[in-house]
């Protein structure tokens, strides 16, 4: 009873949620904005600062914050940690040479205390070239699986050109933030 | 410790990378020839600026900020031997900037084109990179098995950022993906056959390009280097026009084959017939095979101009033979135009060459042959308005123009309209006389009369000098009078060297550029005022222009 009740209360309420976007430079994070805010692909420049869009799916409200990715921005990563419901990281799966750098940015912010209570999203972006590290291998080259062992965390392969996984990945945030609003906290028991 | 010498490490690389940047071939984009760059491109060493380096990434290129990216020891000596010079040498070994101008920084699309072309097909890199791409596909498994091997060692080499067999590969694949879309390999055998499979792509490279860029370098020539080109590639494309021209014996001929051919440019050829009757009159005894070709090859600009149709450059072509037959000259005016007399060589010099600044240079010699028969004397009184070079005066000298062509909806003879329109051979509907007093007449009432013109040709008046000539002419096409065309023909002509010099202090910028590609490409007629017009009497006026003009001076 309470449970139906709480789905239909959530058919009619739309939730807000803070989503940061962050990952190495030319990881495809704006073009994945853009293409979840207008479903097109833009030719866009090295992000200096961010950009931010309200992108709605599935009654969720994302505000999706993304932020340049180039070595020097990087520590300006932390201003955005505040508040964030959920961390989008997103990984180029053709950057063999700088799979190195992208864990160690990645293990940094998910260690922040800011960000302990935010879900994490991996997307392993151009899937669509060949040779591409697949999404597991991605995962595993992050050492996603030692350090995400006791938090919320979901890996997706996807394409921000061809639009493939990113409606998976957002799938799987709307229903995992929902459950967080929820029951209050994103730590698994 | 150690933090302390990495730090010291990564002050020294940039300083040396912002010194690199302070060479004179890094000061500029390599591939938009814009100020600045910020950005290098590390799959090839040369420094972008950020609309580049966009784009470069689209293609997986990689790239780096100077001032927001730190650089290692490898990537800077990698720079150091690298740059823009290098690049240049390599990529663009066979780019003929004579031939071929840099694509504009605010257009994307063209910028993305261009990087395809070099870096992607390497379509200019000359014989050491041409095999590329083949060898690459062969190379390609052995690279991703190198690579998979090493990736289930976990030993990244992080320290050399590009090996090249990586970089290779990873091009290998991208030319792979990208040439799935149709056409898009057509660089590989060379640019001539490249070209030659897309006439309007490149006439529209080329017209866009021909305002592109801001440096003024050899511009004329530059200009009729560039129409070789597309004298090659349009003659195929006008078969009916080359028969026509070469076999015809007699200008009557010619002119009834023109005549005959299809497309829309009836009008046009009507008034051409029209031209070449008058002048043919005077003299027209050289042979006409010749005159053909020579014509076709002297007024280059023109050709450039006039290649958006077939029929169109038909058409321009029998103005040209007219116009020989007219001065009586032997051929290749060119050159000797260039000594003659004062005027020219100061037009010569005139960095933005807008393709009238050739005409004018083949027509104002021809001042000592052609008669003065033609000449009416209204333009001259109304000369004196001209000649202060000002903006405002240009700005006057539009409006003048705008009502001038404007009297036709609002004028009381619809008739005239009509059969324009229709475009039939009836062109003498109306008499001089009739169209001085509508001149003066919407001279003095000019406010509603623009209304009737489409809002495009309005703005570009006012935006872009340069085109405000052509698109006045626009609308204008249809009007089938001779006399009129004079009137009209002196306008622009005055107007087109008011404007020429204007612009030449203005140094074209790109907004008006990206205005001159759309309404260029769009209207294969906006380029019909410079052969359209009587010829002996717009040499006179221009001429008298000339002399006034520096005279005052």
């Amino acid at each position: 009873m309470g449970q139906s009740l709480r789905k239909l209360f959530d058919s009619f309420c739309t939730k807000e949620m803070k989503v940061l976007m962050l990952g190495l430079d030319a990881a495809g994070k704006t073009t994945i904005l853009y293409r979840l805010h207008i479903g097109e692909v833009l030719s866009s420049i090295p992000t200096i600062g961010f950009n931010v869009e309200k992108v709605e799916y599935k009654n969720v409200a994302f505000t999706v914050w993304d932020v340049g990715g180039q070595d020097k921005l990087r520590p300006l990563w932390r201003q955005y940690f505040r508040n964030a419901d959920a961390l989008i990281y997103v990984v180029d799966s053709m950057d063999r040479e700088r799979i190195g750098v992208a864990k160690e940015e990645f293990q940094a912010i998910i260690r922040d205390p800011l960000m302990l209570n935010s879900v994490i999203l991996l997307l392993a972006n151009k899937q669509d070239l060949k040779g591409a590290m697949s999404s597991s291998e991605v995962c595993q080259r992050l050492g996603a699986y030692e350090e995400l062992k006791n938090r919320r965390w979901h890996c997706q392969g996807a394409s921000a050109l061809t639009g493939d996984g990113l409606h998976g990945g957002l799938d799987w945030l709307a229903s995992t933030l929902r459950d967080v609003q929820t029951w209050g906290t994103s730590v698994r028991f | 410790m150690a933090a302390a010498a990495s730090r010291k490490e990564e002050e020294r690389n940039e300083r040396v990378v912002r010194g690199l940047l302070k060479l004179p071939p890094n000061r500029r984009c390599i591939n938009c020839n814009g100020l600045g760059p910020q950005y290098v491109c590390t799959s090839f060493w040369t420094f972008v600026c950020i609309s580049c380096s966009g784009i470069h990434r689209e293609f997986t290129h990689r790239v780096k900020s100077v001032s927001m990216s730190t650089f290692t020891t490898q990537e800077v000596e990698a720079l150091q031997n690298g740059g823009n010079q290098r690049a240049r040498e390599s990529f663009l070994k066979e780019f003929d900037a004579q031939k071929m101008r840099l694509p504009d920084s605010s257009n994307v699309d063209s910028l993305r084109e261009f990087i395809k072309a070099v870096y992607v097909e390497r379509r200019y890199a000359g014989g050491r990179f041409s095999e590329r791409p083949p060898r690459d596909k062969q190379n390609q498994k052995n690279n991703e098995q190198e690579h998979r091997r090493a990736s289930s060692y976990h030993s990244f080499s992080q320290s050399p950022p590009y090996d090249y067999q990586y970089e290779e590969r990873r091009n290998g694949k991208q030319s792979v993906m990208l040439t799935r879309k149709p056409g898009s390999d057509r660089g590989h055998d060379g640019k001539m056959s490249g070209f030659a499979y897309s006439p309007q792509s490149l006439h529209e490279r080329m017209s866009e390009d021909r305002f592109a860029n801001e440096n003024s370098g050899p511009r004329i020539s530059d200009c009729s280097g560039s129409s070789i080109s597309n004298t090659f590639r349009t003659t195929p494309h006008s078969p009916n026009f080359l028969d026509k021209g070469c076999s015809s014996p007699s200008m009557q001929q010619n002119q009834s084959n023109i005549q005959a051919s299809s497309g829309i440019t009836q009008s046009e050829r009507t008034i051409s017939t029209g031209n070449i009757d008058s002048s043919s009159t005077k003299s027209g005894k050289s042979s006409l095979a010749d005159m053909f070709f020579e014509s076709d090859i002297a007024h280059r600009t023109q050709q450039t101009k006039d290649c958006i149709t077939p029929s169109f450059t038909a058409f321009s072509d029998v103005a040209n033979i007219a116009q020989k037959d007219l001065l009586n000259e032997p051929v290749a005016q060119q050159q000797p135009v260039t000594g003659l007399d004062q005027p020219v060589d100061f037009f010569a010099s005139m960095p933005p060459a807008t393709p009238s600044t050739d005409r004018m240079l083949t027509a104002a010699p021809s001042m000592d042959n052609a008669g003065w028969a033609t000449f009416d004397t209204p333009p001259e009184e109304k000369q004196p308005g001209v000649i202060g070079l000002s903006g405002i005066s240009v700005m006057d000298k539009h409006a003048l123009s705008g009502d001038l062509f404007s009297f036709e909806p609002n004028n009381d003879q619809p008739t005239w309209l009509q059969s324009s329109k229709t475009s039939k051979n009836n062109a003498s509907v109306t008499d001089q006389s009739d169209v001085r007093c509508k001149y003066t007449s919407s001279d003095a009432s000019n406010s509603q009369a623009w209304s009737a013109f489409e809002a495009k040709s309005v703005s570009t008046q006012q935006a872009s000098p340069d085109l405000s000539l052509m698109s006045s002419i626009e609308p204008k096409e249809p009007i089938d009078e001779n006399k009129l065309q004079l009137w009209h023909s002196f306008d622009d002509a005055s107007e087109t060297m008011t404007l020429n010099l204007y612009n030449a202090q203005l140094q074209t910028n790109e907004h008006k550029n990206a205005d001159n590609n759309s309404l260029t490409t769009s209207n294969p007629f906006t380029c019909s005022i410079t052969s359209k017009v009587p010829l002996s009497s717009q040499v006179i006026f221009m001429v008298l222009n000339n002399l006034i003009y520096f005279s005052v001076m």
